[in-house]
């Protein structure tokens, strides 16, 4: 629905434009230029910068653009004498305190204020008297503080508040001597803060790590994706020869809107870990000695002739990490089942494998982040949201500030800062019961109801609670209703139990579903084949061993693909597997004193800052990642590693042709067609197992974010290692 | 004098004036009585906002807009509105409110109890000065135990079906919650930083209902004007400026103190009721309004009258009838310093202009008072108080402009003496 | 949402009980409005001042961001974050009082109690106010509060008749 459009006049020029917004809006829109610092589109509106002052016929005073809203037959002039008087008065006003500090301060070339100083400011300043200065603070490792360059737009503290929902920062003080602090010494540690980098106007807050390395201009942009979790949010890598320095958001409005998580920004300082991998290393007379590329492929394709000759069933195992390149994971799965291997899977932290005949063709994920926003009723099952995807759990903010109802069925309660209409604690063993008493409350008014031996399922449980039914009613009620299910989920013992159950309800309540997946390709995995129980595109297959199974066996050869133990939730029985096989092989981009003990073949890895590739998202899209970096000598991308050993090993070579534009073909079709199997089989029914289900932690989801110095600094990082003393 | 004392200080001179029974005792809480005796509808409201209109009263806070006008922009919905209380005197030269509050306490209570009627506000805060914490809030606070006690507030009072609760606020020391809309983020309980308007209060006014803010004087004399009626009010004062103003005479006069007389009352006679100039000196200059007013001379005020009109057209303003009586023989630079000085500290820190404006304006008189002072640097103030006034979000900025303008402008000869002569003063 | 680098601090039942009064005068779930008040009573109760403890233990009682507090009480000039003295003066300085001696005024006090304003006396007694703000008594000027109790018409005399008083308590 449009708004209505009305006549402005701006700069003598007619506009058509939609009433109901603020000037600046429009005049954004259309491309005019009035300088502004307070004001951001993602923010509310203070214009206390008084930087926006244009000049309305019939106002005596010059009026903010970002607070007067257009009107029928405005008549504005942005850039006439009394506008420019007014503006410049601002801008001499916010330099006489502000420090010359641009030879030395960060923000130079990229500074909103140096811009406006530019085309607004006088050539010589008129304040001869001392400069007030104010106090830094110490923020944390992630934000650096100038507080002395502060112009008090206050954008820092309208974030906290919100988007991080959470306010840190406040403004201290009144007067000259205001100042932007969080008063007694506290750091700032939303899993979000980092964005308040990007939309300081000035060098006040800037990022700490990169501080004093370079300049603006000496860097390369080039456009990426986030290798850290399923949502893809999308960054510019800002590199300068072969080095990454920097990270900054891209805009994407339908996936992380202009920002992105710490551990996005931040995680890739463990790409420049000292344990970095570097030259492939061969086990040779007991000792791991480095060897040529040659010498490495070799090795490890006469191992795998050996192996395919042999035939012995359960005799290789593969594992690789769901954070992986399309391409990757192809060849991968490729090269290994084209050997008769089909023990080979991603899904290093999932313990229930019952269901996996019920697996649909990928993970289901039925809307775009963005879409989230406009949900009415949302119920987050099994998930510490905001560690988990901080991205999604903003979406889902946002959705509650605009009225939503959220629900949680969770394990564990953790904070958040949005309204909760109900928050029922599970505890880990009745995770699963709790869905199924949403499920039996839905079923008792639903249109769709449950076929009649999932109704006697449903019978044998007792009575569901009041929270239950409002659970239930809600997401009945709203026709906008969501299901997500977070990482917790999928790492809990009843994990097949749980995703029929959300299928189930899904069905009854006409609701949108959502599993979020471990890291970020774990969709481009199951089609690709990167699982025991499908080869690529879905097509059944011989059935192989699951992850856990692959973990709790000694095998002949087993490979590691992208993966350590430490990512693995039972890593330990891993550590034993890989000390009781004969053969280990490890692609990774890091060497650690327990791989060196018992690898056999180490091959160095490129990681996906490093390298060209795809990920497909939670959603199901398709985007690339595009920084090529040289490493060591010789050192060949990860695809040509792949493509060699394959070539090595005597098979006939794949070809990667329209690859991508076939998944995405494939992942229309199937998308339309996936029916949620409204089953729940005997065998998941009856799992006993008890595992104790834990989320990864924020800040040690892979081998790339637990080496970040920086994120391994934050109050997050360190509280994790109290938690676990 | 005639009029003298009729309206919010009729009573004052009883011993023992702030107790519920003398204020019934001359007539207190009768009309509200009245209201909520007779019909108590919306026709009865807007018969008092008609009342007020046509009264002509001003709100006597500073900005002197039309009340009943104000009144009146509140929406006829039925959602919570609010009625408050503006006693946050802080205008350097002021202090009549403080004393409407020690003396007369229930002629607010009666006049914020009509208005909330009037408007349809159901509930009314009271905010106090903070520094008054040992003053007269406590007074404020037993008279507003008395009416509860006496039925006059609360719900459904005597029967009427009317409700409205008042309570009383205090501040923490903030001449910016003096602002209407400071004065409401103060009572969110947050720092007092001003609104940028519009919208107005009537629209999103406290927690973002429809609210009206008017000052202690404003809501006192509400009472006695219906009790008296727009005729007797208007018989007062001017033709647009009519009814009693309370005028704080401070600085060199021999009887400084507060005097409630109509407007339009000429200065000299103003003078005069404060005993004239103390020592006899001659009359120098005159802050007429409270410090946020510009400064006129004596010559020029001395034909002046006190009403809105005659002090606007004299190139100043009535502001909140503060009267700062400056005699000869005080240096205006020094005056004028102190005047920056509270701007300086006062100031929010909100906006560019006031945050980084006033500070400049300060240091700069204080490098001229310490004998370092440029001519330049008079040419330099005038310029940043006019490139500060007007370009802010509340009217402090104007009010930090306007002394260093109007001083400036007056006594241009007094800041070149001291500035040719070391930070010596033409006065000493 | 309390701090974890300041040892949490238990507020008095009496305390508690006026910052219930105060919440109660606001709509439900706009206790902020009773931040304010509830610094009053705290800092009254802790000798003119307060401390992180206690504006943590307020945020906490209220149920609000500590950062809520933090602001009231750096932006509102009668709340002290810093220790001062029990016993506060504050004398007016404005223009109606500069005009009728108030300068004359606290030089004599700073000389007599041996500080500058914005200090407290070496015994801890007394904290001499840097005020800026007009208090509002204009016409009983040259005036001063001490502990918010209003002195107006002040000389010489009636100063060192208070100063001395507040010297000899205990």
């Amino acid at each position: 629905m449009s708004e209505p459009k009305i006549t402005i006049t701006i700069d003598d020029q007619e506009y058509k434009v939609n009433s109901g917004q603020m000037l600046i809006e429009a005049t954004d829109q259309l491309g005019i230029h009035i300088p502004r610092f307070c004001y951001h589109e993602k923010l509310s509106i203070v214009a206390n910068c008084r930087m926006c002052l244009v000049e309305i016929e019939n106002s005596t005073n010059a009026l903010p653009a970002c607070a007067t809203e257009v009107s029928e037959g405005m008549v504005v002039k942005t850039t006439s004498k009394n506008a420019e008087l007014a503006q410049q008065a601002t801008m001499e006003f916010l330099l006489i305190n502000h420090p010359l500090d641009c030879p030395i301060c960060d923000q130079g070339g990229e500074c909103e204020l140096q811009d406006l100083a530019y085309s607004h400011g006088r050539n010589e300043s008129r304040f001869e008297i001392k400069k007030r200065t104010l106090p830094d603070v110490n923020l944390g490792p992630l934000i650096s503080t100038d507080m002395t360059r502060c112009i008090l737009c206050t954008r820092c503290v309208r974030f906290g508040t919100e988007i991080a929902g959470l306010p840190e920062l406040g403004t201290i003080g009144r007067g000259e001597s205001s100042t932007i602090s969080t008063f007694i010494g506290k750091t700032v540690d939303h899993e979000l803060s980092g964005n308040m980098i990007d939309i300081c106007p000035v060098g006040a807050l800037n990022n700490k790590p990169y501080r004093y390395t370079d300049r603006t201009w000496e860097l390369d942009q080039i456009e990426s994706v986030s290798p850290h979790d399923c949502v893809g949010s999308n960054m510019f890598l800002h590199v300068k020869g072969n080095k990454i320095k920097r990270i900054v958001p891209k805009d994407n409005p339908e996936i992380n809107e202009v920002w992105i998580s710490d551990r996005d920004r931040f995680a890739f300082d463990g790409i420049y870990s000292d344990d970095r991998l570097t030259v492939p290393m061969l086990r040779k007379n007991g000792a791991l000695e480095e060897a040529t590329w040659e010498e490495a492929i070799d090795a490890f394709s006469k191992v795998l002739i050996t192996l395919q000759n042999k035939k012995s069933k359960n005799g290789v195992a593969a594992l690789i990490s769901s954070s992986t390149a399309l391409n990757e994971q192809y060849l991968y799965a490729y090269l290994m089942r084209s050997l008769g291997f089909n023990n080979i899977d991603h899904r290093i932290r999932q313990i229930d494998f019952t269901g996996d005949s019920l697996d649909p063709i990928f993970p289901n994920f039925d809307i775009r982040p963005h879409q989230i926003e406009n949900m009415k009723s949302i119920l987050i099952v099994g998930s510490d949201l905001r560690k988990e995807t901080p991205l999604i759990a903003h979406w889902v903010k946002k959705a509650a500030d605009q009225g939503a109802a959220v629900n949680f069925i969770n394990q564990e309660y953790s904070e958040y800062y949005f309204p909760i209409d109900n928050f029922i604690l599970s505890g880990q063993e009745a995770l699963a019961e709790n869905l199924a008493l949403v499920l039996k409350a839905s079923n008792d008014d639903a249109v769709n109801k449950l076929p009649s031996h999932i109704e006697d399922v449903l019978n044998a449980l007792p009575t569901p609670s009041l929270s239950h039914y409002q659970i239930a009613k809600s997401l009945a009620n709203h026709e906008q209703s969501f299901l997500l299910s977070g990482l917790l989920c999928h790492s809990h013992s009843k994990y097949a139990l749980i995703r029929s159950y959300l299928n189930l309800l899904s069905y009854v309540s006409n609701s949108s579903l959502g599993e979020l997946t471990h890291g970020a390709n774990a969709t481009g995995a199951y089609i690709t084949g990167c699982i025991p129980h499908r080869k690529a595109f879905g097509e059944s297959h011989e059935l192989g061993l699951n992850a856990l199974e692959i973990c709790t066996k000694n095998h002949q050869l087993i490979v590691l693909y992208g993966i350590e133990p430490e990512d693995c939730l039972y890593g330990e029985k891993l550590n034993q597997s890989i000390v009781g096989s004969q053969t280990t092989v490890q692609f990774s981009p890091f060497i650690t004193p327990f791989m060196k003990e018992n690898a056999d073949i180490m091959f160095p890895l490129k990681t996906p800052y490093e390298s060209k590739g795809a990920f497909i998202n939670a959603s199901g899209m398709i985007q690339d990642f595009n920084l090529q970096l040289d490493l060591a000598k010789d050192h060949p991308s990860n695809q040509e590693l792949l493509l060699q050993i394959i070539e090595r090993s005597k098979l006939p070579m794949p070809s990667l042709d329209n690859l991508k534009e076939k998944i995405k073909k494939f992942i229309d079709e199937t998308k339309n067609t996936r029916n949620r199997l409204l089953e729940i089989p005997e065998k998941v029914l009856k799992t006993t197992k008890n595992y104790s289900s834990v989320s990864s932690h924020l800040y040690d989801v892979d081998s790339i974010t637990r080496r970040s110095r920086p994120l391994q600094q934050t109050k997050d990082a360190l509280s994790q290692f109290n938690e676990d003393q | 004098m005639m009029h003298e004392n009729s309206i919010c200080f009729s009573n004052i001179h009883q011993p023992e004036s702030w107790k519920i029974e003398n204020y019934m005792a001359s007539g207190g809480y009768l009309q509200w009585k009245k209201i909520l005796q007779g019909q108590p509808g919306n026709k009865a409201r807007q018969k008092i906002v008609e009342i007020i209109k046509t009264s002509g009263l001003r709100g006597r806070g500073g900005a002197g807009f039309p009340t009943g006008l104000k009144w009146d922009f509140m929406p006829k919905t039925t959602e919570q509105k609010y009625l408050v209380c503006n006693s946050d005197e802080s205008e350097p030269g002021t202090c009549h409110d403080r004393e409407i509050l020690k003396l007369n306490p229930h002629a607010l209570i009666e006049g914020m109890a009509i208005a909330g009627f009037a408007m349809d506000a159901t509930v009314g805060y009271h905010y106090v000065r903070g520094e008054f914490i040992k003053d007269c809030y406590p007074i404020v606070e037993f008279a507003l135990q008395e009416a509860y006690t006496h039925n006059l507030l609360g719900k459904n009072i005597l029967g009427s079906g009317v409700n409205f609760d008042l309570y009383n606020f205090l501040g923490a020391g903030a001449y910016i919650c003096g602002e209407e809309t400071g004065l409401l983020e103060s009572l969110e309980g947050k720092q007092g930083k001003p609104r940028f308007k519009p919208p107005f209060p009537a629209n999103f006014g406290l927690y973002g209902m429809p609210t009206t803010v008017n000052n202690t004087q404003t809501l006192a004399s509400v009472p006695k004007i219906i009790e008296q009626g727009t005729e007797w009010y208007k018989s007062m004062g001017t033709d647009k400026s009519p009814g009693t103003n309370i005028f704080s005479i401070t600085g060199h006069v021999n009887k400084p103190g507060n005097y409630e007389l109509p407007l339009g009352i000429p200065f000299a006679d103003l003078l005069e009721r404060a005993g004239g100039m103390l020592d006899n000196k001659k009359l120098k200059a005159v802050i007429p309004g409270g410090l946020s007013t510009k400064v006129l001379p004596g010559d020029v005020i001395a034909d002046c009258t006190m009403d809105y009109e005659s002090l606007a057209s004299a190139g100043s303003a009535l502001g909140t009838g503060a009267v700062v009586v400056i005699a000869e023989g005080t240096c205006m630079v020094e005056l004028l310093k102190r005047s920056s000085r509270f701007y300086y500290v006062e100031n929010c820190g909100q906006c560019t202009p006031c945050r980084e404006g006033t500070g400049w304006l300060y240091r700069l008189l204080q490098k001229i008072t310490q004998g370092k002072g440029q001519e330049s640097d008079l040419t330099l103030l005038v310029d940043v108080a006019n490139r500060i006034e007007g370009n802010t979000i509340c009217a402090f900025g104007d009010a930090a402009a306007w002394p260093v303008q109007s001083f400036i402008e007056h006594y241009y000869s007094e800041f070149e003496y001291m500035i040719n002569n070391h930070g010596k003063s033409i006065a000493a | 949402m309390s701090a974890e680098n300041t040892e949490t601090v238990e507020l008095t039942e009496n305390i508690k009980e006026k910052i219930d009064t105060w919440v109660a005068k606001f709509p439900v779930g706009k206790q902020r409005s009773a931040i304010i008040g509830s610094l009053h009573a705290v800092q009254e109760h802790n000798q003119g001042y307060l401390t992180p403890e206690l504006m943590d233990a307020v945020a906490d009682y209220l149920d609000l961001p500590c950062i809520y507090v933090y602001e009231v009480a750096t932006f509102y000039s009668m709340f002290q974050t810093e220790p001062v003295g029990c016993n506060e003066i504050a004398i007016c300085t404005n223009i109606s009082c500069m005009l009728s001696g108030s300068d004359e005024i606290v030089h004599h006090v700073e000389d007599r109690l041996n500080i500058k304003l914005g200090e407290t006396t070496k015994d801890g007694k007394i904290f001499l106010k840097k005020e800026e703000e007009c208090l509002a008594a204009c016409t009983g000027a040259p005036m001063m509060m001490v502990n918010h109790q209003y002195i107006e018409n002040l000389n010489i005399e009636k100063v060192n008749e208070i100063l001395e008083k507040l010297e000899q308590q205990k």
